[in-house]
């Protein structure tokens, strides 16, 4: 079921008149049945079972662990068993191929075939966001952060809430569970505050994704004809309609969300105007790398093996440079695990992970250099050029990175950037070639026009503090709904749909 | 100990860890506080805390604690 369909909306609209219309109660039971509905209609029941099958293995196994606390060894066994089935379950789906690919190279060097041929296989919706859920849920339950939930129906709704299956965000119980079970009452702002963002998410994805969309599929499907800045303009589009799409998609399934009144974590935050790369990851799909942090980064830093490590590796290198190695070594473990959970194919796991590590540890290596020629140049690092500056470093780096996310293969993506620098072609700007890539002048003026929206609500938000959608709602009601009005004809008329009014899937709907 | 004594030891550990010797906290000092203190000096920090008090926090702690007040807590809970 498309998000941006009609009948997804209709649907909607059904589930919250039923949802408004039983007691608070039963609320959650409403919820609960229309995410069973919405991942039947999207899946098919046998891999809806699948899910389900999953989600009842994780909730017998929290009610384990719970159980034998006491005996460390069996509730740890559980845990692990439950870790194991859930990340398998998601493996099996999703990252099957880089295993059978990496069996018949490591077989091909020598020399021998193996009958093993890539699979094609249709994983549930919304599998990479609801198995880190549920994996999280067990182990909050292991660390005593969360209770073991008797009832297997509201571990299935907290982790398989339907607008959590489009692109995320990934939830913790804390976060969602009690505003899902206790059931929310009727507020007029919940509903104003959820339209307005599900339309803010349709401007995003249909006025200005759409159109980057055009350009970056004609430069990524043809690269080996264009050189030069053709690159540079296709790779930075490309990472400005990564964002424009997922961002959006997530503003539309918080928005439906807030329909029901209930709240979603945010999964951004301003992230272009990150001075870092690790500033980025907490503004850019921040629940994956929250996630990331307290499952998986944290524990393996906390380990006997990587305390002792450190404490040996000081003893070589002194106590500063020794006190990095565990760092980096885990820096680039959870990397890995970041780009293997956006796909098994090496452009994802170098592109959107081992390189963010790589110039994460870069960063730290060089930090004392830097400081040096920082306090040699006397360059004030207090001000807003300097802040600037580093904004646009990270800009590049996040330029470079995700166009290797989006080229066919890792090779692919680095044939590209050789072409990039083979040719400085500055005249594209100025001599109307770029109309030549699927946008013309007038399409191209209303994606500029779309964007300086963004960016002039962004730079409000992030310089004066001012949320546009907290200003709208001390407007008096005419002028609420007439720039809610404004915004629906403006994502109707200048929506950009393609052949036959069909939007482009999500890109993190895939994931 | 008193909440007074584990604040005066703190001091020392986040001074030491974060290597600044103006570093004082207090029950609402958080990691928007100071300017080092992210997710990788995050566990340094922990570690540090635990060999001076000798008591250890678990990883459910480590995760969700707020500010340094809910630290001092668990502290004079454990020593």
């Amino acid at each position: 079921m498309n998000i941006i369909s009609f009948s997804f909306y209709a649907a909607v609209l059904l589930a919250l008149i039923l949802y408004y219309g039983v007691p608070v109660r039963f609320r959650w039971m409403i919820l609960c049945g229309f995410s069973g509905y919405f991942v039947i209609s999207a899946n098919g029941i046998k891999l809806a079972l699948y899910m389900l099958a999953v989600i009842l293995l994780t909730y017998a196994a929290a009610i384990l662990v719970d159980k034998y606390r006491e005996n460390v060894r069996i509730s740890r066994a559980v845990l692990i068993c439950g870790i194991a089935a859930d990340g398998i379950s998601l493996v099996a789906m999703k990252e099957l191929n880089f295993f059978i690919h990496g069996v018949r190279a490591a077989a091909g060097i020598f020399g021998k075939a193996v009958p093993l041929q890539p699979v094609s296989i249709l994983a549930p919706i919304g599998i990479s966001y609801y198995t880190l859920s549920l994996i999280g849920y067990l182990v909050d339950v292991y660390w005593e952060t969360a209770k073991a939930e008797k009832n297997p129906l509201k571990v299935a709704l907290f982790t398989g809430y339907f607008p959590l299956l489009i692109a995320g965000p990934i939830v913790r119980k804390r976060e969602v569970f009690d505003e899902l079970i206790e059931g929310q009452k009727f507020h007029y702002e919940n509903v104003t505050f959820g339209l307005q963002r599900i339309v803010w998410g349709f401007f995003k994805k249909l006025v200005i994704s759409e159109r980057f969309a055009v350009i970056v599929n004609a430069v990524y499907g043809n690269y080996f004809v264009y050189s030069g800045l053709y690159i540079w303009v296709a790779a930075i589009c490309f990472l400005l309609q990564l964002y424009t799409d997922f961002s959006g998609g997530i503003d539309i399934c918080l928005g439906v969300s807030q329909l029901f009144g209930i709240r979603l974590p945010e999964n951004f935050d301003l992230p272009f105007l990150s001075r870092s790369v690790s500033e980025f990851w907490r503004r850019w799909h921040i629940t994956l790398g929250g996630w990331l942090r307290d499952y998986i980064y944290y524990p393996m830093m906390k380990s006997n093996v990587m305390q002792d490590m450190g404490a040996k590796s000081k003893k070589i290198l002194g106590k500063k440079k020794g006190k990095k190695i565990p760092l980096y070594i885990v820096t680039l473990v959870s990397w890995f695990l970041v780009g293997f959970w956006h796909g098994g194919g090496w452009n994802y796991i170098f592109g959107v992970g081992l390189f963010y590590g790589l110039v994460i540890i870069a960063g730290q290596m060089f930090e004392p250099l830097s400081k040096k020629l920082i306090k040699v140049l006397k360059i004030r690092t207090e001000c807003f050029s300097w802040h600037l500056f580093q904004m646009a470093r990270t800009f590049l780096v996040l330029v470079f990175a995700n166009s290797l996310f989006r080229a066919a293969s890792l090779k692919s993506g680095f044939q590209m950037w050789k072409m990039a620098f083979s040719l400085w072609n500055p005249w594209i700007f100025f001599d109307q070639s770029l109309y030549g890539l699927g946008l013309n002048q007038t399409e191209w003026e209303i994606l500029m026009f779309g964007m300086l929206v963004l960016i002039v609500c962004g730079l409000l938000r992030y310089f004066l503090k001012i949320s546009v959608r907290q200003w709208l709602l001390q407007q008096n009601m005419l002028f609420q709904w007439g720039v809610m009005i404004l915004l629906v004809v403006w994502v109707f008329v200048y929506g950009y749909y393609g052949s036959g009014y069909d939007a482009g899937a999500f890109i993190y709907f895939q994931f | 100990m008193t909440r007074e004594e584990v604040f005066e030891k703190l001091n020392q550990v986040f001074q030491d860890v974060f290597d600044d010797d103006e570093i004082q906290v207090d029950d609402n000092t958080t990691s928007g506080d100071i300017e080092d203190w992210d997710s990788l000096e995050h566990i340094n920090l922990i570690v540090a805390v635990e060999k001076k008090f000798g008591m250890k926090f678990n990883m459910g702690e480590v995760t969700t604690m707020k500010n340094v007040g809910e630290m001092a807590d668990i502290i004079l809970q454990r020593i």
